[in-house]
């Protein structure tokens, strides 16, 4: 398999990191594109009115931009921890989404077709969910190329 | 008369002509920037929005959409139409068609973009309905069409079986009796249910008990027909105001789909239906029901909440999750779906949990130690590391 676009998901955890390492591996060696992708797990627009003070067409106006501006803020951050890693590849990508992380990395790597998919097997927050399948268990199950997952030996 | 109303059009100003429209126009420059908006705009979105992008005031973003008109005029010169969905000051959505026409100067260059939005979503609503409406008529009466014929079968196998007296005939009749009653009375609370808009009759309810309610009425089903259904539900989620009945039908479409979409594979040899309810982050809180059968092709899942768009045959309408989408957005909530042909699909329906008190909110060990507060971020990332963490 030749692979010519691989997409890296993180956030940062050490799983995360760990399958970082393949996937540049993956990309010097078949020197392909690496995307960098980081979603931020959020519900939208299921949006919860928190602030009473403001009327719900104005809590709404808030959230949004509150969620533009943190998308934007996390883009700067994506790039700003794994630019610097990754010089000396064809191409780099960064993205940031928002949403659940399963369904936005699937709609982004068909979208873009990437042909394999590298991310590490427990989310920072998964690991404290009680009785769910994991992004990663997910991600291997429905996405639509090949799916590389990768634990920390320092993962608990 | 007529003399008056010509010369009452004579004082009649440009601008004062586009603030009657009784629609959305602006004008606009290459970068976007509003440089002109009608009154019906400006009292529907604020009076501050000159020199704004559009996409800020009209979608509340800072990107540029994917499809825009006015960039296709400004591109070839040329009237684009697009429909667009507008989110209101007031905090409404509203689906418009958008048109947009190029503004000249004297040699010919694009200056500007003329855009005007009209509202069409209560046309497209009716339209959506009378469509629904057409296809049910059709798509039930040949269900119950069907069902009836099998409730026949049933009887005359009950019926030969009295006669001769069988008493295994009798149970293996009355067994296609009980399914089809069982499946007319799915149909018919569906019709029932979805024949009114109507509003969610909000309840102190256990998300945990609805589940695990709606997963005991499939259990003896599930046995039958070799599924085994799962039901893996967090007990920490704290309660919630619901409507039970629609959250129960919904719960009980979304199981019976995958019972019926397991029965249907027969490509493997072991079937698993999962219902499972837990903490989505520190706001929400989701159910999830999830299968191995056969999954969905792309037509199937871009039109599975389309009224009447069934994969069964003759064993469904189609109503179930048109239900389920009704019932999810009456709630507020969300639903994502996950699927691949051969591996199976996944149901999530996320919920807030706003409506819980705070105390309840707070009482709640997963919510009151900080545990599903979200640290997935570049910015704890750096902080982290900053701190030699």
């Amino acid at each position: 398999m030749q692979y010519q676009s691989i997409l890296f998901c993180t956030d940062y955890s050490d799983d995360a990191e760990s399958a970082f390492v393949h996937a540049m591996d993956q990309a010097v060696k078949y020197n392909a594109r690496l995307h960098f992708i980081n979603v931020i797990p959020a519900v939208n627009p299921c949006r919860i009115h928190l602030d009473k003070t403001l009327s719900e067409a104005d809590s709404l106006k808030a959230s949004r931009e509150h969620d533009e501006r943190h998308r934007l803020e996390e883009f700067g951050a994506l790039k700003k921890v794994y630019e610097k890693k990754c010089q000396g590849l064809v191409e780099t990508r960064f993205v940031v989404k928002i949403g659940s992380p399963d369904v936005q990395i699937i709609q982004y790597a068909d979208e873009n077709d990437v042909d394999l998919i590298i991310l590490g097997t427990a989310g920072r927050h998964e690991r404290q969910r009680l009785v769910f399948t994991k992004t990663a268990a997910n991600v291997s199950k429905f996405a639509n190329c090949q799916v590389i997952t990768i634990g920390s030996p320092n993962s608990g | 008369m007529n003399q008056t109303i010509q010369n009452s059009l004579q004082d009649l100003t440009f601008k004062s002509i586009l603030d009657a429209l009784p629609c959305y126009l602006m004008i606009q420059d290459r970068q976007f920037n509003i440089l002109f908006a009608n009154h019906s705009f400006l009292k529907d979105f604020g009076a501050q929005v000159s020199g704004k992008t559009c996409y800020a005031v009209l979608k509340g973003v800072q990107h540029q959409c994917q499809e825009c008109p006015v960039k296709e005029t400004f591109k070839d010169k040329g009237l684009h139409v697009s429909e667009e969905t507008i989110y209101l000051a007031d905090g409404g959505i509203v689906e418009m068609l958008a048109f947009s026409a190029p503004l000249f100067d004297v040699v010919g260059n694009v200056i500007a973009s003329i855009k005007l939005l009209a509202n069409v979503g209560s046309i497209k609503r009716i339209h959506r309905e009378l469509v629904t409406l057409g296809q049910s008529i059709a798509f039930l009466s040949h269900d119950i069409k069907n069902i009836l014929e099998n409730l026949q079968g049933g009887v005359y196998v009950v019926d030969e079986a009295i006669s001769e007296q069988d008493h295994n005939l009798t149970l293996k009749g009355w067994d296609v009796v009980k399914r089809n009653i069982t499946e007319i009375t799915r149909i018919t609370q569906n019709i029932l249910y979805s024949a009114k808009d109507r509003k969610p009759a909000l309840q102190d309810v256990s998300p945990e008990d609805l589940a695990r309610q709606a997963g005991q009425l499939f259990f003896d089903k599930a046995q039958n027909l070799g599924v085994q259904l799962l039901l893996q539900l967090n007990p920490e989620v704290p309660n919630v105001k619901m409507d039970p009945a629609g959250i129960s039908r919904m719960l009980g479409n979304l199981i019976w789909n995958a019972l019926q979409a397991c029965q249907k594979d027969t490509q493997k040899k072991i079937h698993q239906v999962f219902v499972r309810l837990d903490y989505y982050d520190s706001h929400h809180f989701m159910y999830e029901i999830e299968d191995n059968a056969n999954g969905m092709d792309k037509e199937t899942y871009e039109n599975i909440f389309k009224g009447f768009f069934s994969t069964k045959g003759h064993a469904g309408t189609g109503l179930g999750l048109m239900l389920v989408k009704r019932i999810v957005t009456n709630h507020n909530g969300k639903v994502e779906v996950l699927t691949k042909p051969g591996r199976g699909t996944l149901y999530r329906i996320i919920f807030r949990l706003g409506y819980v008190a705070e105390d309840a909110l707070m009482s709640s060990p997963a919510l009151a130690d900080g545990r599903m507060d979200d640290p997935c971020y570049a910015n704890h990332y750096l902080r982290e590391a900053q701190d030699g963490g």
